[in-house]
């Protein structure tokens, strides 16, 4: 005997117009699997029918502040150690790139006289340099260096201000987006 | 949809926390209660629950307004559910777990809540019957009286999978209720394809 239709109408009975209720209530009457499925599908859907499961656990929206505000705090962590980790593995890299260039094109032999060369001659490069620095102040005006001087520290300020700040708002807020 | 709630979504998508904390007080029962029907316990729906509203914060930018925010946020919390029951493979409610919330409840009519214990216990028990998908699939027939469209948008599944998947599913869910309450009648092979 073939349930299939029954077995659909059975579960979807609402949908059914009056002549295929009379249908189906023939055909379970006749069919004991039908009679049996249908009746154990009235008592599923008595179960399914149950009001809905207790709220959610007191304090969840506390709870989910809390972890958000943890979560968020971990994921400006890693994107800092992100940032910090490409920033020296740039260096490094770079640092290695140059390192391989300069003996690609000097042969040892060369680098390692001229870096004895130029530990000699660095205490005689060191008072030349003195000398200039010397020379070269006693011919700049006072004026002139002072307002050199205070240029420099000034941008030097401002550039670390900005610094700081940056790696502040990085490490409180993040990098919006990510 | 609301304008009240749509104008904590659009608020939401602006970045403000506040505005997604009350989308949160608004759907908390709804997630919950998805997450408990497809785990079958209470710490592992709210660990899943809170696990679906940080995702949904994080994804918030990219939901598209035209759709329903509560079947996106169903689809979440059931795709995470479903993740997890795959991993895990739970069959059946912790006894524990739930001897624990029968005994921690405090109510002036604890005969009452028993039996509603036990209701809950025997909706778990049929519902471990079925795989992670239709039981999503059915989960949010019965209890979020999502369309079938609503169901394929949230599962991610064409409407003639949901059809079929809820059909299987029904089925299931009768013949192990069936062989809880009566004698189970020995299944005919190849009788018809249905059977």
């Amino acid at each position: 005997m073939s349930h299939l239709p029954f077995e659909n109408w059975i579960f979807e009975r609402e949908k059914l117009t009056p002549s295929q209720i009379s249908e189906l209530e023939a055909h379970v009457k006749s069919c004991q699997q039908c009679s049996q499925l249908q009746t154990a599908w009235k008592g599923v859907e008595v179960l399914l029918e149950k009001p809905p499961l207790a709220p959610a656990p007191p304090q969840f929206v506390n709870r989910f502040q809390a972890n958000l505000a943890q979560r968020k705090a971990n994921r400006q962590k890693r994107q800092i150690r992100i940032i910090l980790f490409g920033l020296g593995g740039s260096f490094i890299l770079l640092s290695i790139i140059l390192v391989v260039r300069l003996l690609w094109s000097v042969p040892p032999a060369q680098i390692l006289s001229d870096l004895i060369g130029w530990i000699t001659l660095a205490p005689q490069r060191w008072s030349e340099l003195r000398y200039i620095l010397y020379y070269w102040g006693s011919q700049i005006p006072p004026l002139t260096l002072l307002v050199f001087v205070l240029i420099l520290v000034g941008w030097s300020i401002l550039l670390l201000t900005l610094w700081f700040l940056t790696l502040q708002r990085l490490s409180h807020q993040g990098v919006r987006g990510q | 949809m609301i304008n009240h709630e749509m104008d904590m979504l659009i608020r939401a998508q602006n970045g403000d926390e506040e505005a997604f904390t009350s989308l949160v007080l608004q759907y908390q029962n709804p997630v919950y209660n998805l997450c408990y029907r497809m785990l079958g316990n209470a710490q592992e729906a709210e660990d899943a629950a809170q696990e679906t509203f940080w995702r949904a914060y994080q994804a918030i930018r990219r939901y598209d307004r035209n759709r329903s925010f509560a079947t996106w946020l169903l689809s979440i919390a059931a795709h995470y559910c479903i993740d997890q029951q795959r991993k895990k493979r739970i069959t059946t409610m912790d006894i524990e777990d739930w001897m624990e919330e029968v005994i921690a409840d405090h109510s002036p009519e604890p005969e009452k809540q028993i039996r509603e214990s036990e209701e809950r216990q025997a909706i778990q028990s049929l519902l471990s019957s079925l795989n992670p998908q239709d039981r999503a699939a059915v989960i949010l027939r019965y209890w979020y009286e999502c369309s079938e469209e609503e169901i394929s948008q949230a599962l991610q599944l064409s409407v003639s999978a949901v059809k079929s998947r809820l059909h299987r599913a029904r089925l299931r869910l009768a013949q192990q209720y069936q062989s809880q309450h009566y004698a189970m009648p020995e299944r005919i092979h190849d009788e018809s394809p249905a059977f």
